[in-house]
């Protein structure tokens, strides 16, 4: 590329101040060829090619009155516009992100109150697997649903792995309960502090065990360990704080118990 | 004044130019000075603000073609341009005439 060229289009390009980036490079390449084709006429009529190109650069005028003339055919108004459109993209951008992340919970959220068996916990072995279904109206929106609900031997392989890690009591046979806790609203987040505050119990008031749980702001999972006797006919939900009260049972089936 | 009417005779040029096909500006130039055998002469980077002005106006549209190994940046009258070409060669006649008049025939053609 020949110098005066490049130093005549950065002259005229530095006046044309209301133009966008691209357009000067634009601006630049068309004075640029306009000048290597006058150039390259009068090498053909035997100047040598530093006279063409001086030739060809005073031919086009001066390049800052060259300059204001472009610049007045450039509006402000574009310019302003142009950079308010970018800007308004990665704005948009940010904003589809967000959703985007929004839309991840909304996922768990409705996976939890439809297939909550499907969630975080479904390939653990510390859950439980037989099917109920039993939802209680939490605060703030929540909803607790109670998924799945087996009684387990003490014996089997994986609980007596579970005891050995979590200080399980004692106990014969324990009610295995798996549930979730997720917002009405699918965009809603699930309290952070609701399952703190939940207390599922047996008949004589023994605490509940945790086995497991999981999750994200979307929905939370947890499986309980709540010791049991035999032919005892159900377990107490209650929660209390922030002026609601909630107290449910939930029935234990014997049936098909050994 | 005697600026504007310069600018707009160059409109009016450009605008001719254009109507017999599309052309990049050091084309324009030189197809200028071949048509009015050298009478005209204008600083050639004038050209370039009175073209964005009338793609502006959407008189006039660029558009990039190859041609002998380079891109080049063509532009091509619109049918807005070809009004306005029409409309600015009948009031150039306008003019053209009453100059006439007040040189009392003087530029008229012999015979006429």
């Amino acid at each position: 590329m020949n110098v005066r060229f490049d130093g005549f289009c950065d002259e005229v390009c530095a006046r044309v101040k209301h133009a966008t980036p691209e357009e000067r490079t634009d601006i630049a390449r068309e004075l640029t060829d306009h000048m290597a084709d006058h150039a390259e006429a009068l090498q053909a009529l035997g100047r040598s090619p530093e006279e063409a190109a001086s030739a060809a650069v005073a031919a086009m005028g001066d390049p800052a009155e060259l300059g204001e003339a472009l610049n007045r055919q450039y509006p402000l108004l574009w310019l302003v516009l142009s950079r308010a459109a970018a800007v308004l993209i990665v704005v948009l951008a940010l904003q589809l992100l967000g959703c985007l992340y929004g839309f991840h919970y909304a996922a768990e959220n409705l996976r939890a109150r439809w297939f909550p068996a499907s969630g975080s916990l479904s390939q653990q072995d510390d859950s439980a697997h037989t099917p109920v279904d039993y939802r209680f109206q939490g605060p703030g929106g929540d909803v607790i649903y109670i998924y799945a609900l087996d009684i387990v031997d003490m014996e089997s392989a994986e609980l007596r792995e579970l005891r050995a890690h979590s200080a399980t009591p004692e106990g014969s046979r324990y009610a295995l309960v798996s549930y979730c806790s997720y917002d009405r609203n699918p965009f809603g987040y699930s309290s952070q502090l609701l399952h703190g505050r939940l207390s599922l119990t047996n008949g004589r008031g023994d605490s509940r065990f945790r086995a497991s749980g999981g999750g994200n702001a979307g929905a939370k999972y947890e499986s309980l360990l709540i010791p049991v006797e035999d032919g005892e006919p159900c377990l107490y939900l209650d929660y209390s704080g922030y002026g609601f009260e909630l107290h449910g049972t939930i029935p234990l089936d014997w049936e098909g118990v050994a | 004044m005697e600026n504007r009417q310069t600018l707009e005779h160059a409109t009016l040029l450009l605008l001719k130019l254009l109507q017999s096909g599309d052309m990049y500006g050091y084309q324009m130039i030189t197809e200028l000075e071949r048509r009015s055998d050298s009478t005209f002469h204008m600083k050639e980077g004038t050209l370039y603000p009175i073209l964005k002005k009338l793609e502006n106006e959407d008189c006039v549209r660029s558009y990039a073609q190859e041609a002998d190994g380079r891109t080049r940046k063509y532009y091509r009258l619109t049918d807005k341009g070809l009004a306005r070409l029409a409309r600015e060669t009948a009031q150039w006649q306008a003019y053209e005439r009453g100059i006439d008049r007040v040189l009392g025939g003087a530029l008229a053609p012999a015979g006429a």
